[in-house]
């Protein structure tokens, strides 16, 4: 419980810290009447052209399912990494070395499989 | 009492943070509401010290799902503002009237002090991430490593699945 603290309160420290740049830089710097020109987010005398708000192509839902499949798999991983230590100093009861290896190399394989029939039905053909 | 004034400011959070997903008017600020109520989920599975479901809940709501949404939020035009449905005054009060009817049962089965949930909750002890690695990667009687390669082969049917209905020949995307 005690880690889990600490992480909270590094989250809050740098919430403070992002919150306090943000303030102060509004507390300091001057403030001039924004004229159309000066909120363009880009200026560099670069007429923007249309909205900055476009319609994505359907092309990247394809990339989300296949990066949502593959989250899944690492995130399976995981556990199976953080024992590792345990059974390359033999304390893992019975699970050796080889053992764990086989074992996700196989899984890995499936996985990598599916990762080659994506890639040839040019799934991964960018248009 | 520590552990106490944190559970509940994140509950607070976390339904302050669900009503605004469900309420603002521009669906992207309500998306990132959504990413926000996760968060605190995620904090909560922390606090029972389900170190797995936590992460799970980060790697996968937050950056799978979460994802999802946003490109489903900009595959539409408008960002839902213009026509923007309002509920009728009956279907609030049905709304209502479930919801209340659902908390008042959940309140009458937690209130009741029942013999298999005091059981159920003596025996669960934190799960640690090392137990489920130990226990996906055993070969004995207890080990679940049939179900771990399943897995893979299931997420490979899923990915085929997918590769198959959503992309179409190039002949009828072009005409679409």
């Amino acid at each position: 419980m005690d880690s889990y603290i600490m992480i909270g309160f590094s989250v809050f420290l740098g919430a403070i810290f992002v919150g306090g740049a943000i303030l102060t830089s509004k507390l300091l710097a001057f403030y001039t009447p924004a004229g159309q020109r000066k909120v363009q987010p880009y200026e560099c005398s670069e007429e923007p052209i249309g909205d900055a708000r476009i319609r994505f192509k359907v092309a990247f839902y394809i990339f989300a399912l296949l990066f949502l499949l593959f989250d899944i798999e690492s995130l399976l991983l995981f556990p199976c990494m953080k024992i590792f230590r345990a059974v390359v100093t033999d304390q893992a009861g019975g699970i050796g070395t080889s053992v764990l290896f086989a074992e996700l190399f196989v899984f890995i394989f499936i996985l990598f499989f599916g990762f080659i029939y994506a890639w040839r039905k040019g799934v991964l053909v960018w248009e | 009492m520590m552990s106490d004034l944190l559970f509940y400011g994140l509950v607070t959070t976390l339904v302050l943070l669900s009503l605004l997903a469900v309420s603002l008017p521009n669906l992207l600020h309500g998306a990132i509401a959504l990413i926000g109520s996760f968060f605190a989920t995620a904090a909560l599975y922390i606090m029972l010290q389900l170190e797995f479901v936590a992460l799970s809940q980060i790697m996968l709501y937050i950056g799978g799902i979460i994802i999802f949404m946003l490109i489903i939020i900009l595959l539409t035009s408008g960002l839902g503002q213009e026509n923007r449905y309002m509920v009728k005054g009956r279907r609030r009060a049905a709304g209502a009237g479930v919801s209340a009817l659902l908390l008042i049962g959940l309140l009458l089965t937690i209130s009741q002090p029942s013999e298999t949930l005091q059981k159920a909750t003596l025996r669960a002890a934190p799960v640690t991430m090392d137990d489920i690695g130990f226990r996906l990667m055993a070969t004995n009687k207890n080990g679940f490593i049939i179900p771990f390669e399943i897995i893979s082969i299931l997420l490979l049917v899923a990915l085929v699945g997918a590769v198959v209905i959503a992309r179409r020949d190039n002949g009828q995307e072009q005409e679409s």
